[in-house]
């Protein structure tokens, strides 16, 4: 690691990254320029002694310097901050000149340098000119630059790099060893050395064009979708598991198996991005697109009992914010969260109307991951499912609709309730009824999880002695509670509500017949709850009956309910929990829900078999079973109302064949998905536009408080505007991405493969693209390739790699000679070519290809190879990690579970990402652990023992089988002074002080462990 | 190149690194010139109007030479506390049963709560109209201080004059895993990075055979926040803190696997050593030099961590006064695995001891029950430690931090408006108690007070975020000039909202 400041205008070097310092080779390569540079001079004195105070964030005194409006504004002092084409009379040059230092800015702290003192002043003079940040502008067409050396280039890229060089008076370095290139070339393209074979191949191949084939070869090979899907898991923030304390298991692996697939199917990088940001809302989206959109969910659930769904539904809403435009723009839009930008011109409401383009998509923070893909295990399976899955989501939508229009041109009569009350024993009785029947029936409570005799035993015993305890509590201490009147006609619940619960209600009914009855939920502020919810609530039964005079009461049998959204529906269609009660024996089922939260009023309607007729004298009964609750917390209908219709319509033989043909196959489609073995894959789906959540600006980022008026979904101002026509979606914010005038996302990918390839990005902070962040170093080059990859190989991100793994700056020698170092240290000018740490994906994987242990397997769920004990104890989580048995101990590390609170160890140790967040870029470090993982871990010992036996194998003398086992692990035969270190230690080691000698196997186990630690082993 | 040129490369890098450190606006009348010649005998009121009108431009300099990413750096200033050894209670202890006393709680124990208690509060568990619930033990005070301390930590009361407690923190998460979270990497989210990753990347350490920042876990389950809570989340990963074990390998993968004996390993090394040598010859990388460096103290690592971590090398009456098993990964086990590490130089000693929720929904669970198991636990090995560290001069400078990550309610916890089976408390992020020693803390005080119920702070509330500003004080440093530079802001361990160093705890 090296932690370096860039000198800018010879003053300030900022801690650590120097993140602030302005473009040190950008001005470098630049002919001294006459007139003052806004951008290049000006605005980097701005951010580091103005904006603090005078920012974004802060306006002190009224005082602004993040747009020119503002700077060209009068601060409350009252006189002008600037006043172009007059320092004079610019009260900025009066404060930082001033003597005073109650006056001097910046205030309290070192005086400006004279020099910057200067450049204020002419810039100021020459009209204060302000340009925009050049990552706000979109990349401009640039001309390949003149060479002297016309004969290195191989690409055109490499004709920027050689101008630089020559014009420092530099040369660029000869060409690397055609073994180095291979190791380079495959470690870089498929993360996985090349096999002796194939470095055999190579170098047998004399053709001009064998480099170019390697590369083809490489880029057509399979391991190529895992090596590069790595890099995208880590902007992804993929990970096995949920996060936050509980962290279970989260099967999304199949999104792992599509990135993958998308990347060897290369994928344009516009498709593969705008799929995954809303492949739900392309036009008849496949099954493919969905599982795309995992991608977006991926953020961290906080299942932890007590936690406010609604806070982590907006956590997730956040991130995905943040997560876009870091992945995208290489923006730290995240900083917008609660004020306006510090340093970009990126206002507060800006950040809400783009968070409104994520606010509106249905997931949240359930338990259940609702809305879920279902991916079946069975591979051979997925066709079906994925017609299921598609049929399923048509159905939802017709059923819904139909409904929706039949509620609202139904005339309702408000039946009003005068009284009601709320019980806990019967529901409790219920409940323990439901347990003893199951246990007589040896119903398994969890169809996921089969649970052995005896723990089914002990499941029953310990939950119905559990109920027995609490119904005996309850009929002590919990007596019936009345519900109050709302005074409308309407109930509330109110007091200490249990968990359980039965509402029971009886009313009068005027006379005439009933075709339909209306339960809703309203809301208590239906503008406040439309982007800040009222308490939800969970229905698990409804039963409706007529009960006479004499108290006897006659069930009303119901035809259908229909609920008012699709996530009701899919509860109703869905088969029940295998311990309630059967359907039809006292209520019927019902799909009447706010969960988590209720942002508008609900309702469901249920329509009687026939249409009812209540005698004179008798009285409607009501019931209402609460048996579930919300996370852990109980969740009654708090208010309800209730209508009736007589509308002719809901029972009619038209109605019936245009519904009820539908629901059937709804109710038969989630029995037939039931039986198949799957796992529910979270993906995104949209709110329909009647249910939409507002979005407001949360008042200093607290989403408690939100203020102003509700916004429309968009991007900010600074960028291009959104296509006229389009609506103001998610799908419209993908595409904006990928528009002709963006100005990063092409600059933003360019430089992640270049920084991949190369080891630092053109821009350095691939985190920070805006003012903040680091200049490029070649910014011509960023532009040409971002316009040649966006325009002339049309976002092809095969091409691209090939063309940069193809250049001459790409093949050169990694040598670095002192003088060229004393020059250039971090080699940012290319003189040499590059030499990076093996990524901790490739230490692994490199040690399991040279060994042969390697298990080139793909795809499916993740495998646990060794890892020491006691890694993972989660609280409220007792899975173990059981180390594979078999081949699963040998695939690739892209495999590997990776649980988010117990991380595999020697990947962290490697620097792997921790995939809580999206991480822009790993930090490489160097440290004493790396080097006990590849000496101590158990893999490395059987790689090494691996490796020992390949090398015994042969029929060659020491000399040979060394070279064999360093084509294996290093790429290419020793020298002569490595072999000599080598057999003599091998001479020590057979030969020791003490007289025993170990066996053969030791010594080739101990020379391979040599090996595997080199230099030269973990670096490419 | 020869190996003696090679060390004389490291040492010139090292050399380097240790006097990089300085003001980078080295203007005499600057504010850190004032720091580095007043801080001794500046009051710390004095410190924050100093800090408050400095604006904050002069910068830290934390670079290092690749080699050497945890070699120490001074401080800001000069520091009252060269260690920490935080004692972190996952669960969140409650209060109400160890330091807060509240008779007219214990009054009132029994009676439905008060409305104006319950409005506008958000809990966990808590539904309905829950009933009072006072101590469920005896309450005293002691020492010469005075202070208030109940029955269930009578090894530790006998330290109750070392003691600084801050019977005011108050945070705004209710949640363990966020609540963790806030507590050790000052935000509520994932992606920050931890205090002991702020006080390694900002000190180093002073023994580079052993890690810097070394967590250690009992009670069977690590914290809710998980690992996270001692990730460096932006901070480069060699600052997060290593987990050591008590039971197994102290350190993952220190052992030498079976077959390779120590005398084998270090002819490996002088193997992978010599013909790194030459690649560094061959292609002149200057990170093939900080490899050789790191293998080198690898091997050295193994040697010491092992040793760190035996406890059983320790004097038989020492294991006893601390009450260790031998053998078993338990809380008196790791706190004198902390002395040990904290006399080797180690600079972030962070222990973690599970099972205080005490919600009362089972009995290990419970304040009757569980909770008392917990408290004796705790409370001998802790007392062993203030007391051994005082016996050896160390606990002047090591700053020992206890507490949960939120307080527990005056109310008794009705789950689904059932009354628990048990006794127990919800969570309260509004107030709970912590307390500090040594390290310059202000010896046998209390500090903040809160209302009769122990419920809201009446008087002094202290932030986490102040908190986490006092200990960077103690260490030596402004909080805000402890920062790094990421995604175009420089991150600190106390955010954006203003934080203060409470002036009342120093010694």
């Amino acid at each position: 690691m090296t932690l370096k400041g860039t000198a800018a205008l010879g003053c300030v070097v900022l801690a650590a990254t120097g993140v602030l310092a302005t473009a040190h080779y950008a001005r470098s390569q630049r002919p001294a320029a006459t007139a003052v540079d806004f951008s290049r001079d000006v605005r980097p004195i701005f951010n580091q002694y103005c904006v603090a105070c005078h920012g974004g964030v802060r306006q002190k005194s009224d005082v602004s310097f993040i747009y020119r409006e503002a700077a060209l504004g009068k601060g409350s002092s009252g006189r002008a901050t600037i006043v172009p084409g007059r320092p004079e009379a610019s009260e900025l040059i009066a404060r930082v000149t001033a003597t005073d230092p109650d006056v001097r800015m910046p205030l309290h702290a070192p005086p400006l340098q004279p020099q910057q003192i200067a450049l204020l002043r002419q810039w100021i003079k020459e009209g204060a000119k302000w340009t925009d940040y050049w990552a706000f502008v979109a990349p401009k067409a640039q001309p390949l630059p003149a060479v002297r050396n016309s004969q290195w280039p191989r690409q055109p890229m490499d004709r920027f790099i050689l101008a630089t060089l020559e014009q420092q008076a530099l040369q660029p370095s000869p060409a690397a060893t055609r073994s180095e290139q291979l190791r380079r070339v495959s470690l870089d393209l498929t993360g996985l050395p090349p096999t002796e074979q194939e470095l055999a191949d190579f170098l047998a191949d004399k053709s001009p064009d064998a480099y170019a084939r390697q590369v083809d070869r490489l880029l057509a090979s399979p391991h190529y979708g895992e090596r590069w899907a790595a890099l995208w898991l880590d902007l992804a923030r993929y990970a096995d598991s949920r996060g936050y304390e509980a962290d279970h298991d989260r099967p999304v692996w199949p999104y792992r198996d599509w990135v993958i697939d998308a990347f060897n199917r290369n994928l344009s990088y516009e498709q593969f991005v705008t799929t995954q940001l809303a492949g739900d809302l392309l036009p008849n989206p496949g099954y493919d697109d969905r599982v795309a959109t995992t991608f977006q969910r991926l953020t961290p659930v906080n299942d932890e009992g007590g936690t406010d769904d609604e806070e982590y539904r907006l956590v997730a809403v956040m991130d995905r914010v943040a997560t876009t435009w870091s992945v995208l723009n290489g923006l730290t839009m995240n900083c917008v969260q609660c004020h306006s930008h510090p340093y970009d011109p990126i206002r507060h409401a800006e950040y809400y109307k783009f968070l409104g383009f994520y606010n509106t998509s249905r997931d949240s923070d359930l338990g259940d991951d609702y809305p879920t893909l279902p991916v079946p295990k069975d591979d051979a399976l997925r066709g079906e499912v994925a017609d299921l899955a598609a049929r399923r989501t048509e159905l939802l939508h017709t059923v819904v609709s139909i409904g929706r229009s039949l509620e609202d041109q139904a005339r309702w009569r408000p039946l009003p309730m005068a009284n009601g009350t709320m019980n806990e024993v019967p529901a409790l009785e219920r409940a323990l009824r439901a347990f003893e029947l199951g246990k007589l029936r040896r119903t398994n409570p969890n169809p996921d999880a089969e649970l052995k005799p005896k723990e089914l035993d002990k499941f029953y015993k310990d939950s119905i002695s559990g109920f027995r305890l609490d119904l005996a509590h309850a009929r002590e201490h919990s007596p019936p509670v009345p519900l109050i009147s709302d005074g409308k006609g309407g109930l509330r619940a109110g007091g200490t509500i249990p968990l359980r619960s039965v509402f029971e209600v009886q009313t009068e009914v005027p006379t005439g017949p009933i075709t339909a009855l209306r339960i809703e939920s309203p809301v208590n502020d239906a503008a406040r709850a439309s982007h800040t919810p009222e308490d939800g609530f969970m229905v698990d039964r409804i039963g409706i009956s007529i009960v006479d005079s004499g108290g006897r009461e006659q069930r009303i049998a119901i035809r259908y309910f229909l609920p008012d959204a699709e996530d009701n529906l899919l509860t109703a269609v869905k088969p029940p929990y295998p311990l309630s009660e059967p359907v039809d024996s006292q209520m019927d089922a019902s799909g009447f829900a706010a969960n988590p939260k209720l942002f508008r009023s609900r309702w469901v309607v249920a329509v009687p078999a026939q249409p009812v007729t209540v005698p004179a004298g008798s009285r409607l009964k009501l019931e209402v079973l609460h048996t579930t609750g919300i996370d852990y917390r109980p969740a009654p209908l708090r208010h309800f109302s209730l209508y009736t219709s007589s509308d002719p319509e809901w029972t009619s033989a038209a109605m019936a064949q245009k519904l009820e043909p539908q629901l059937a196959e709804l109710v038969q489609l989630e029995q037939r998905l039931e039986r198949i073995p799957r796992i529910p894959l979270p993906v995104m789906a949209e709110q329909a536009v009647f249910e939409q959540r507002h979005s407001l600006e949360f008042e200093r980022g607290n989403f408690m408080n939100k203020i102003g008026p509700a916004l429309q979904p968009d991007v900010p101002a600074i960028f291009p505007k959104l296509p006229a026509a389009a609506p103001h979606n998610r799908l419209t914010m993908a595409h904006w991405f990928f528009s002709k005038d963006q100005p990063l996302t092409a600059r933003v990918a360019v430089n992640r493969y270049w920084e991949q390839l190369f080891g630092t990005g053109l821009v350095e902070t691939l985190e920070d693209f805006g003012s903040a962040g680091q200049a490029p170093s070649h910014p011509e080059l960023l532009d040409w390739l971002a316009l040649h990859f966006q325009h002339d190989l049309h976002w092809d991100m095969k091409a691209l790699l090939r063309e940069l793994v193809t250049s001459a700056t790409y093949r050169q020698s990694a040598r670095a000679t002192p003088a060229l170092l004393a020059k250039d240290p971090r080699n940012r000018l290319l003189t040499h070519g590059p030499q990076q740490r093996l990524s901790a994906e490739m230490v692994r994987d490199q040690a399991l290809v040279a060994s042969g242990l390697f298990n080139p397997a793909m795809g499916g769920p993740p495998v646990k190879p060794p890892q020491p004990a006691g890694v993972w104890m989660s609280v409220y989580d007792d899975r173990v990690w059981d180390d594979a048995k078999g081949p699963d101990r040998y695939r690739r590390a892209i495999y590997t579970y990776l649980r988010r609170t117990a991380l595999y160890p020697s990947f962290v140790t490697f620097d792997a990402a921790d995939h809580v967040v999206s991480l822009p870029r790993r930090i490489v470090t160097n440290t004493p652990l790396q080097a006990l993982v590849t000496l101590n871990d158990p893999v490395y010992q059987e790689a090494g023992r691996a490796l020992a036996r390949r090398m015994l194998a042969r029929d060659e003398a020491l000399a040979g089988r060394l070279n064999f086992a360093a084509r294996c692990v290093l790429s290419r035969d020793l020298t002569g002074n490595e072999m000599a270190t080598l057999a003599e230690f091998y001479d020590r080691v057979k030969r020791p002080a003490d007289g025993a000698s170990p066996g053969e196997l030791a010594a080739y186990t101990a020379l391979a462990g040599v090996l595997f630690n080199l230099d030269a082993a973990l670096t490419r | 190149m020869a190996r003696k040129d090679l060390n004389a490369d490291a040492q010139q890098h090292l050399l380097q690194a240790q006097t990089r450190r300085h003001f980078l606006d080295t203007c005499a009348s600057g504010l850190g010139a004032m720091f580095l010649g007043t801080i001794g005998g500046m009051a710390p009121g004095v410190l924050r109007a100093a800090a408050r009108e400095a604006g904050g431009e002069s910068q830290l300099d934390f670079t290092r030479d690749a080699a050497q990413p945890l070699s120490p750096l001074p401080p800001q200033f000069a520091p009252k506390a060269r260690r920490v050894i935080f004692l972190h209670m996952a669960g969140a202890p409650s209060q109400l049963e160890l330091f807060e006393h509240k008779p007219v709680l214990t009054r009132f124990d029994g009676s439905d709560c008060p409305a104006s208690l319950l409005a506008g509060k958000r809990f966990a568990f808590i539904s309905g109209v829950p009933k009072l619930l006072g101590s469920q033990y005896p309450f005293h005070q002691a020492g010469k201080s005075g202070q208030w301390i109940s029955d269930r930590l009578p090894n530790l009361e006998r330290h109750i004059d070392e003691l600084c407690l801050i019977r005011s923190m108050h945070t705004d998460q209710f949640n363990h895993a966020p609540a963790q979270l806030l507590v050790q990497t000052g935000n509520a989210r994932l992606g920050y990075a931890s205090f002991g990753s702020w006080v390694t990347y900002g000190l180093g350490t002073e023994n580079q055979n052993l890690p810097g920042f070394i967590v250690l876990l009992s009670g069977g389950k690590a914290p809710d926040g998980g690992k996270q809570l001692w990730g460096s989340g932006y901070l480069p990963s060699v600052y997060q803190g290593v987990q050591c074990r008590s039971q197994g390998e102290p350190v993952l993968y220190l052992r030498n696997p079976p077959g390779v004996s120590r005398p084998l390993r270090r002819q490996m090394l002088d193997a992978i050593d010599a013909i790194n040598r030459d690649s560094y010859a061959e292609l002149g990388n200057p990170e093939t030099l900080t490899r050789i460096a790191q293998y080198e103290m690898a091997f050295r690592m193994q040697l010491d961590a092992s040793d760190a971590m035996d406890i059983h090398k320790e004097p038989a009456a020492v294991q006893a006064s601390y009450g260790v098993t031998a053998g078993k990964a338990g809380f008196a086990n790791n706190c004198l695995i902390a002395r040990r590490l904290a006399e080797r130089g180690v600079r972030f000693i962070q222990l973690y001891h599970w099972g205080w929720d005490s919600h009362g929904v089972s009995g290990d669970e419970a304040l009757n029950r569980g909770f008392k198991d917990r408290c004796r636990e705790v409370d001998q090995p802790m007392a062993a430690l203030l007391a051994d560290l005082k016996e050896r001069g160390m606990l002047d400078d090591t700053l020992i931090v206890w507490g949960g990550e939120f307080g527990r309610t005056p109310m008794r916890e009705n789950r689904d408006g059932q009354q628990e089976k048990f006794i127990g408390r919800d969570h309260s992020p509004s107030a709970y108690t912590m307390w500090m020693a040594g390290g310059g803390v202000r010896p046998g005080m209390s500090y903040g007070e809160t209302d009769d119920m122990g419920y809201e702070i009446v008087r002094d509330p202290v932030e986490i975020r102040d908190l986490h500003a006092t200990m960077l004080y103690l260490l030596g440093f402004d909080h805000r000039k402890l920062n790094y530079s990421y995604q175009g802001l420089r991150q600190k361990l106390t955010s954006v909202k203003p934080a203060r160093v409470i002036a009342e705890l120093l010694a």
